[in-house]
């Protein structure tokens, strides 16, 4: 049972200062540390989460600390691409402001 | 119909996908609607990683999940030293932490916790089924 749940991280330097990282998959318990080693040098990071399948309270947590990284350095994280089931949940945690999602 | 699936695990944050996919499996097979499954699925994932972060002293925890017509109900049973729900306060907007309750209590139709004084607690989570049309369960409903 120690194999993870899949998740696929693609990183894409958009020009010298923005990254975009599209992620796939599950973001959960077994899986959100591998945020944590995503590279820096970002101003400005657009995380595109059109291919999560599934998202708990310890992915919410890892995007919380994506985004607590980017303030620490004055660098920017835009969530793009969230799906409806993924605006629900965020709304239903209040992340949705953190984040900056439009109302709706 | 009254079908009820057990499982004992192992305290291991590797358990939880599996009884996720197992349990959403099941659900599917009988035509449970993709949008109920999806808060099942999300609801049980929050109350067994509670135990993996929080049931110390549990090696092993037990689920069990029972579909009774309509209504679906999820217990996770493990033998730590119990927690208090009304001792965790809601997180603050940037908190990294505390989202589990919040979401298990928007998903669920109901949840209780119980502690038991001797041996651990249980989290008891329910949830009204809708099925897809010509769907199995809707068949095997009285």
């Amino acid at each position: 049972m120690s194999e993870k749940t899949p998740l696929t991280v693609d990183v894409v330097a958009l020009d010298a200062t923005a990254t975009r990282v599209a992620l796939s998959g599950e973001l959960d318990h077994d899986t959100a540390g591998e945020l944590a080693e995503l590279p820096d040098g970002w101003q400005r990071l657009d995380l595109d989460l059109s291919g999560l399948t599934f998202v708990d309270s310890s992915g919410l947590a890892a995007l919380v600390r994506l985004w607590q990284r980017a303030g620490a350095s004055g660098a920017e994280l835009r969530l793009v691409a969230v799906t409806p089931y993924l605006r629900g949940l965020l709304k239903m945690t209040a992340l949705d402001r953190l984040f900056g999602l439009p109302p709706g | 119909m009254e079908a009820t699936i057990a499982l004992r695990l192992p305290r291991d944050a590797a358990s939880v996908p599996l009884i996720r996919r197992l349990f959403d499996g099941t659900l599917r097979s009988l035509g449970v609607e993709p949008q109920i499954r999806d808060d099942i699925e999300l609801m049980l994932s929050e109350a067994c990683s509670n135990v993996i972060r929080h049931a110390e002293p549990s090696e092993e925890y037990t689920v069990t999940a029972g579909v009774r017509d309509d209504l679906c109900v999820i217990r996770v049973i493990d033998t730590g030293d119990g927690f208090d729900p009304e001792a965790v306060r809601p997180p603050k907007p940037g908190a990294e932490h505390g989202r589990g309750l919040q979401i298990m209590r928007a998903l669920a139709d109901d949840v209780r916790f119980v502690n038991k004084p001797e041996d651990g607690a249980v989290v008891c989570l329910e949830k009204r089924l809708r099925y897809s049309p010509g769907a199995a369960g809707q068949f095997l409903a009285s």
